[in-house]
């Protein structure tokens, strides 16, 4: 069988199997690892003599750590009780009826998911919006499919912001502060073009008269712990902030924050491990090993050419081309796969053509990151706010994400197109 | 939605309804005499609540 072929094969299975959602994605990633392992190695592509020092080559450590790092220190910030703490407050000065509290809720959301991963920023947020719905006596659907769509315009904010944004920041050199000049300002943007159209759609029908007479620092059960795990989180944003200057791997600075924060933040590590999402970490790292075979096979410089075939002729086309390929592509299969697989591909594509590599990079984290709204599937964050409505028994068909979503996402990743078609001029 | 997420959001929500709406949960074991389907179906009866309710405010007063 001919190589190539053999490996698109594994490849399509791998895909086809996060499609369809048949088992769990770090499940899937580790059996096309496995599969690949197994036939690199019996048509002599990896050397099994050398084999672990040559799969851990494939894997990018900085990357791998960089996660790590910042889902230890998330999840140990996340646990201070800071994220409800602030919802509350705002809850509370907002106040006066459960819409101008969710339209505040959509800025909370864009804020706690440039800091979180999404799942975390969309679980308080839920948490928060189903409770004061009940206060209210109204209705949270709305609050919560909006919110979920607002949590992928929160992960464009920094490089910290969401996975995709990891990946390419260790693998294309973008620091901190590229995130902070050219993606921020684009997520500004369409934030706040987003919230003028969710404004028009959120009705208020609710129980205005309610008051909301808390006091927010309930929610903190440990004032020393907030503060610690706070001030630590805000140095170590500090650390990448400056990482231009200080030329540290992204990676050593977030291992070392985290372990820092679990030094001193004062929780227990145990229960902090426990929920570090290594489902993904060990997704990512067997994505790394598909992907090494893919190159090892000559698939990927095939595909990469066929890519500068049809790419070569305008780099601005060919960027705005990039970043639809991976908005649909993330609409429908996991935004790390599509992230990993067209990180080399662009290269090539860059290399071959000499567009500018970071017009390509940038595509990349505008389409993996908004891409994932355009279906109820594409993004966990849209996964939980149903799961969450499902729950309160509140249930919301593919018909109504389509009617309520995606007009937002589309008109999203229309400015995604100008804004990158802006860039491929400008740099 | 994942186990691990669903119980997360369970207990976020939980801590917040608390503080939205704060309340407890008496176990009261059912007093010789009484009709038992009667004692039941008080937990579910919201005049027996309100009664409560008053005489928690007239106690903490």
């Amino acid at each position: 069988m001919d190589i190539a072929l053999l490996f698109s094969l594994i490849f399509a299975l791998v895909m086809i199997l996060l499609v369809t959602d048949r088992y769990h994605r770090s499940v899937t990633a580790l059996l096309g690892a496995f599969l690949t392992i197994l036939f690199a190695s019996e048509y002599g592509l990896f050397n099994i003599q050398g084999l672990w020092s040559e799969l851990i080559g494939f894997i990018d450590l900085d990357t791998v750590l960089l996660v790590i790092g910042v889902m230890i220190l998330a999840e140990s910030l996340a646990r201070s009780g800071l994220f409800e703490f602030i919802g509350l407050s705002v809850a509370k000065i907002v106040g006066g009826g459960f819409r101008r509290i969710s339209i505040s809720f959509m800025l909370l959301t864009i804020l706690f998911s440039a800091l979180l991963s999404n799942i975390t920023a969309i679980i308080i947020i839920g948490a928060l919006s189903v409770s004061l719905a009940k206060k209210f006596r109204t209705d949270p659907t709305d609050t919560l499919l909006y919110a979920s769509v607002m949590t992928n315009v929160g992960g464009l904010m920094f490089m910290i912001s969401s996975i995709p944004n990891l990946i390419v920041a260790a693998q294309l050199d973008f620091g901190f502060l590229d995130f902070v000049l050219i993606s921020m300002p684009f997520a500004l943007i369409i934030s706040l073009v987003s919230l003028l159209f969710i404004v028009r759609k959120i009705k208020d029908n609710s129980d205005s008269s309610q008051q909301i007479e808390v006091d927010p620092w309930e929610v903190v059960e440990n004032r020393g712990l907030f503060y610690r795990a706070a001030i630590i989180f805000l140095v170590v944003i500090i650390f990448f902030i400056f990482d231009d200057f200080i030329k540290l791997p992204l990676g050593l600075i977030a291992i070392g924050g985290a372990i820092i924060m679990l030094v001193l933040g004062g929780q227990e590590p145990e229960s902090i491990f426990s929920d570090v999402d290594w489902g993904t970490i060990f997704f990512l790292t067997s994505f790394y090993i598909i992907v090494g075979g893919l190159s090892k096979s000559g698939v990927l410089t095939a595909f990469a050419d066929d890519v500068v075939q049809i790419l070569s002729f305008n780099p601005v086309i060919a960027s705005n081309l990039n970043m639809w390929i991976c908005a649909l592509s993330s609409s429908i299969v996991d935004n790390i796969p599509m992230s990993l697989t067209l990180i080399p591909v662009m290269q090539h594509v860059s290399v071959v053509t000499g567009f500018s590599l970071n017009i390509l990079g940038w595509g990349i984290v505008f389409g993996a990151n908004l891409g994932g709204n355009l279906t109820p599937i594409g993004s966990p964050s849209n996964i939980i706010a149903l799961g969450i409505l499902k729950k309160e028994g509140l249930s919301v068909s593919w018909g109504e994400w389509f009617h309520k979503c995606v007009p937002i996402v589309v008109l999203q990743l229309l400015l995604a197109s100008v804004y990158v078609t802006f860039l491929s001029v400008i740099l | 939605m994942s186990e691990k997420a669903s119980e997360e959001y369970e207990k976020i929500e939980s801590k917040i309804e608390k503080m939205l709406n704060p309340s407890i949960t008496l176990e009261i074991t059912m007093p010789e005499g009484v009709n038992k389907e009667a004692f039941l179906k008080l937990e579910n009866d919201s005049k027996f609540i309100e009664t409560i309710q008053r005489q928690i405010k007239k106690r903490l007063k």
